[in-house]
């Protein structure tokens, strides 16, 4: 009886142990749960026209998002200095998207929404960021370097899940087109979102979404949306791709698009003479803990990537050929990019421009000399920053 | 100027005013409710002498016999319970408390647990941080209570209902305090106070509030040790468990709560032991912690073997483990200034002391006829009113018995009206407490003492208001003349403005909300305050952003910059652009204006930090409105 009893009392012990044991392991396992990783979209961008060079650039605290303030840096053609011409009386630590008008001289900026903010106050100039005037878009612009877009005469914008249009006589904007109406005009591509926006020298409109299996890009043709973005090439069949960066040249366009599967990731740039079709780069792979960092786009087609990683940065150009070329590796910490034509009409290569911030404020720009060689120190911007002024 | 992102210090002196303020205010109530209970406790007794002459009794009913005095165990838990819970509540009355709970003791603890529980803690930090100063105060009445409730009612139901309410409020502390000590934390460990102190509170009135038969046998004691037995051995497995920080001494878990607790403000010579200490463990943290985990398991296995000499061995290593944790590692747990509790190795030595005595410790039933002890007595006088089956029984059929006829009288003993008077009292002390905070946290609306505490209070002033004429925001002149006849709240907004703008225009439609019925004699009016943005688009595309456009009471003008400059010069509002990204800075200025358009009011609506001050600063609003409407 006595025996019973012990063995009982030794068995409920074990039980109640294991018990305690396995609330302490579900405990342990609640604890360790992991965070994913974020992805997003370089808003730092750079656009040439053919009057001058623009490039947005976050500076400030990069830790603290309230104090991450973006600039707008501009360059007059023969000018080796940049110059801040970010446009006052809204906090842009949200973010900005610039648009310049190739053949004009207007430029629109887009502030994202920020904060409690949820609407994009937009400010424009038509004197290089000496002057500033308000403009209104209603509603909130897409976080997308190519979010906004200015032509000869009209202007596009992203607007949630719609595209804007503005004609040049008009103060308002109207819809242009939806990402369902996308869906249902090219329904082989299931776009999931608004990438991009550009306007050609026509004032047609170029839009770029996300797509599977094809490039996204769309042109509207007697008021049908078509599809006309490449398919992707062998090894990338399949795969998820987005619009990164959209521009209307002159006479040919220039896309820079994503594409993501099982977890690789490859840029493509693709370019378009006249309205013919799109021609598709050779693939430049991406590491898995690098990511895009900056985009710069030349009016003539030239475009440039700045990829980085926590431990080094490297930076690529797409040929006229279609392949990549990595270029000499940027000073350590480059966050933008931007391409600089020595003069309003020289058609002679351009340098490529590399910014680093230094403390926040302090903003450092090396020139990369029209045929490689190596890095040099250019400028050094002192920019105070309005700390905590939007905490 | 805006988005400066202001915040209140813990040493707020408006706030620790008001909270001192609420403490002497409850203190006189409480004064005043013991005078009732003393007047009370005469009037009855006056009234028993009364009856027992006419019953021809000369004395009041003489204490009865006990069959068994209090349990040790019990008398252990319920008076130790009541000093810790004393000691709490008298570490409630820092002033830093209600400021600074919540971001320096409740935030943290919640800090690296799942996103439930954070979420639960959060909905009672909102309630705290929307009433800081009941809600100290609250803390300090109740623990206050509680502990002498448990002190004064010993025996009975009055001393087991304490036991239910430091269960009750220990729960509420343990999950919204203490964020259910962290036990669903990475980082839990013993050495950290995991399972929360105020857990063993909840334990200690669980202990409390059992029927007293259930320490008559050593089955209670045994299963309290045995628990904590179990308990100790799966913290030794945690503790021993690889990856979770412990093993390592530099940048490991333990150095680096020792070098935390050691920044804590306190005395040089304990700053300077948790430092040599601390250094220690940096050097030989493996060593440490492989001691604490083979600590911790023969502990376990003594509590758990059962025999009462290995038990009382473990408990003694014990005891002495958990003081060198309490000094080394937790620092004594209330110092600091917002410390609340002396953390949880006191109180969880307690518990298993309690259990050990519940074990070897058993009541003895006094023989039949033998005479109480005073100590016995006094447990007897305590509870005439106990069911079948309790300890007591006979001592209560013992008076019963002695008395001649059956009235109330005859079988209340002066003792034990004197201790139930007493328990009315503390019960009364818990509810003085308790009852402002019920009222407040209903209340979805902040205190307006928050904004007076960021802000100022609102300057009193009675000067004609300046006239202007803008655009309101469907193209309309608005003139401040056309308005007379209504009071009307007037402020200045960017309407880009990324922070305080929105949180004052919620300030106001709150304010509109509240007033109810009153809001169709007032007028909302809003200027502004930006002199690139200011085209009627904006002010539309604002009043969309905010939910505005519904309010028929709602204006907000605009126009040209000279004259909007006019406006904000007559009114002092400074309105400046700055470079390189910033947000247009403006002053944060309201102002009430009578329906004689005279300004009487006013205020600086920097809305804070946190959307609390926002509610805050639309109940301050709202009274000062209220005012003028009503004179």
């Amino acid at each position: 009886m006595r025996l019973q009893r012990r063995k009982r009392s030794a068995a409920s012990c074990v039980c109640a142990i294991g018990l305690a044991l396995s609330f302490l392991a579900l405990l342990t396992a609640v604890g360790t749960g992991g965070a994913n990783a974020a992805t997003d979209l370089p808003l730092t961008a750079a656009i040439e026209t053919h009057a001058d060079s623009w490039a947005v650039l976050p500076m400030g605290q990069f830790g603290s998002l309230v104090n991450t303030f973006w600039q707008l840096l501009h360059a007059a053609p023969g000018s080796s200095d940049w110059v801040v011409v970010t446009p006052e009386g809204v906090a842009d630590n949200g973010g900005l998207v610039a648009a310049a008008g190739l053949t004009t001289a207007s430029t629109m900026v887009g502030f994202l929404p920020s904060q409690l903010l949820r609407y994009s106050p937009l400010s424009v100039t038509t004197d290089a960021g000496r002057t500033w005037s308000p403009a209104f878009i209603p509603g909130a612009l897409a976080a997308r370097p190519n979010g906004l877009a200015s032509g000869p005469g009209d202007s596009l914008a992203i607007v949630g899940a719609a595209v804007l249009h503005r004609p040049s006589n008009s103060p308002t904007w109207s819809r242009l087109v939806t990402l369902a109406t996308l869906r249902r005009f090219a329904p082989q591509c299931a776009a999931a979102a608004l990438d991009a926006v550009a306007v050609t020298s026509t004032d047609a409109a170029l839009v770029g979404a996300a797509c599977r299996g094809r490039f996204g890009l769309f042109t509207a043709s007697s008021g049908k949306w078509q599809l006309n973005g490449a398919t992707l090439p062998g090894d990338w069949r399949g795969a998820n791709t987005t619009i990164l960066r959209l521009q209307a040249g002159d006479t040919e366009a220039t896309a820079l698009a994503t594409a993501t599967r099982e977890g690789h990731q490859a840029l493509f740039a693709l370019s378009q003479a006249g309205s013919g079709t799109w021609q598709v780069s050779a693939p430049l792979s991406i590491a898995a803990d690098s990511r895009v960092r900056a985009t710069a786009v030349d009016f003539g087609g030239a475009l440039s990537v700045l990829v980085g990683s926590k431990e080094s940065e490297s930076v690529a150009e797409i040929t006229p050929s279609g392949t990549w070329v990595t270029l000499p590796a940027p000073p350590r910490g480059a966050l933008g990019l931007a391409w600089v034509r020595p003069d309003m009409t020289s058609s002679a290569a351009t340098s490529l421009d590399a910014f680093t911030v230094v403390d926040g404020t302090n903003l450092h720009v090396f020139t990369l000399p029209p045929g490689g060689g190596k890095w040099v120190a250019a400028q050094t911007l002192q920019v105070p920053l309005p700390y905590g002024s939007s905490s | 100027m805006p988005g400066m992102g202001r915040a209140l210090q813990t040493g707020n002196p408006t706030i620790v005013s008001s909270f001192h303020s609420a403490l002497l205010h409850q203190l006189l109530i409480i004064l005043l409710v013991a005078a009732v209970c003393a007047i009370g406790f005469n009037v009855v007794r006056t009234l028993q002498w009364r009856r027992l002459k006419e019953h021809g009794h000369r004395s009041f009913p003489s204490p009865a016999r006990a069959t068994t005095p209090e349990p040790l165990a019990r008398r252990v838990a319920r008076i130790g319970f009541a000093g810790l819970w004393i000691l709490d509540g008298l570490l409630q009355i820092q002033s830093g408390m209600p400021l600074g709970l919540t971001s320096g003791v409740v935030q943290p603890a919640a800090a690296t647990s799942p996103s439930w529980v954070q979420h639960l803690v959060n909905s009672g930090v909102t309630i705290w941080s929307d009433h800081p100063v009941e809600a100290a105060a609250a803390a300090v009445w109740i623990q206050l209570g509680i502990g002498i409730w448990l002190l004064v009612a010993p025996r009975g139901r009055w001393s087991r209902l304490a036991g239910l309410a430091s269960i009750g409020w220990g729960l509420v502390v343990w999950v919204f305090g203490e964020a259910f000590g962290a036990i669903f934390a990475p980082g839990l460990t013993w050495m950290f106070g995991a399972p929360g102190a105020v857990l063993f509170y909840c334990f200690g009135g669980l202990l409390v509030a059992l029927p007293e038969h259930a320490f008559s046998s050593p089955r209670l004691g045994r299963i309290i040790v045995r628990t904590g037995g179990i308990f100790l051995l799966g913290m030794a497995v945690l503790q021993a468990w690889p990856g979770r920080g412990y093993w390592q001494g530099r940048n490991g878990n333990l150095s680096a709560m020792v070098q935390t607790m050691a920044q804590t403000s306190q005395p040089h010579v304990l700053s300077s032991w948790l430092g040599s200490f601390g250094a220690f463990v940096q050097s030989h943290g493996w060593g440490v912690n492989l001691f604490v985990v083979i600590a911790l398991a023969g502990v376990g296995v003594l509590l758990l073997s059962g025999r009462r000499n290995l038990v009382l061995g473990g408990l003694v290593a014990f005891v002495v483990l958990s003081l060198a944790d309490w000094v080394l590692v937790e620092d004594l747990g209330f110092l600091g200034g917002v410390g609340t509790d002396p953390n949880s190795m006191i109180p969880m030595a307690l518990v298993l002391v309690i259990g050990y005595l519940a074990m070897v410790r058993l009541p003895v039933p006094l023989t039949v006829g033998e005479e109480a002890t005073e100590e016995t007595a006094t447990a007897v006088r305590g509870a005439p009113d106990t069911g079948p089956g309790s300890a007591i029984e006979g001592a209560t059929e013992g008076a019963r018995g002695a008395a001649t006829s059956g009235g109330w009288w005859d079988r209340v003993t002066l003792s034990y009206l004197l201790r139930s008077v007493a328990a009315v009292a503390a019960l009364a002390i818990v509810l003085v407490g308790a009852a402002p905070m019920a009222m407040a946290s209903v209340s979805r609306n902040a205190d307006p003492i928050l904004t007076e505490a960021l802000d100022g209070t609102p300057n009193a002033v009675d000067t004609p208001a300046p006239p202007f004429t803008l655009t309101d925001q469907y193209g309309q002149a608005v003139s401040l003349s056309q308005l007379r006849g209504h009071v009307v709240a007037l402020t200045f907004l960017d309407p880009v403005c990324t922070v305080d703008c929105p949180l004052i225009a919620q300030e106001f439609r709150q304010a509109d909300q509240r007033l109810g019925e009153q809001s169709r004699h007032v007028d909302f009016v809003a200027v502004v305050a930006n002199p690139i943005y200011r085209s009627m688009s904006f002010t539309n595309a604002f009043d969309q952003q905010e939910g505005l456009t519904q309010l028929p009471n709602w204006y907000y003008l605009t126009g040209s910059l000279s004259a909007l400059q006019r406006v904000w010069d007559e009114y002092g509002v400074e309105v400046s652009t700055i470079a390189n990204g910033a947000m247009v800075a403006h002053s944060d200025l309201a102002f009430v204006i009578d329906r004689q358009g005279h300004q009487r009011d006013a205020f600086i609506t920097d809305p804070g930090p946190t959307p609390v001050f926002a509610s805050s600063f639309s109940s301050l609003l709202v009274s000062q409105i209220d005012q003028l409407l009503n004179t």
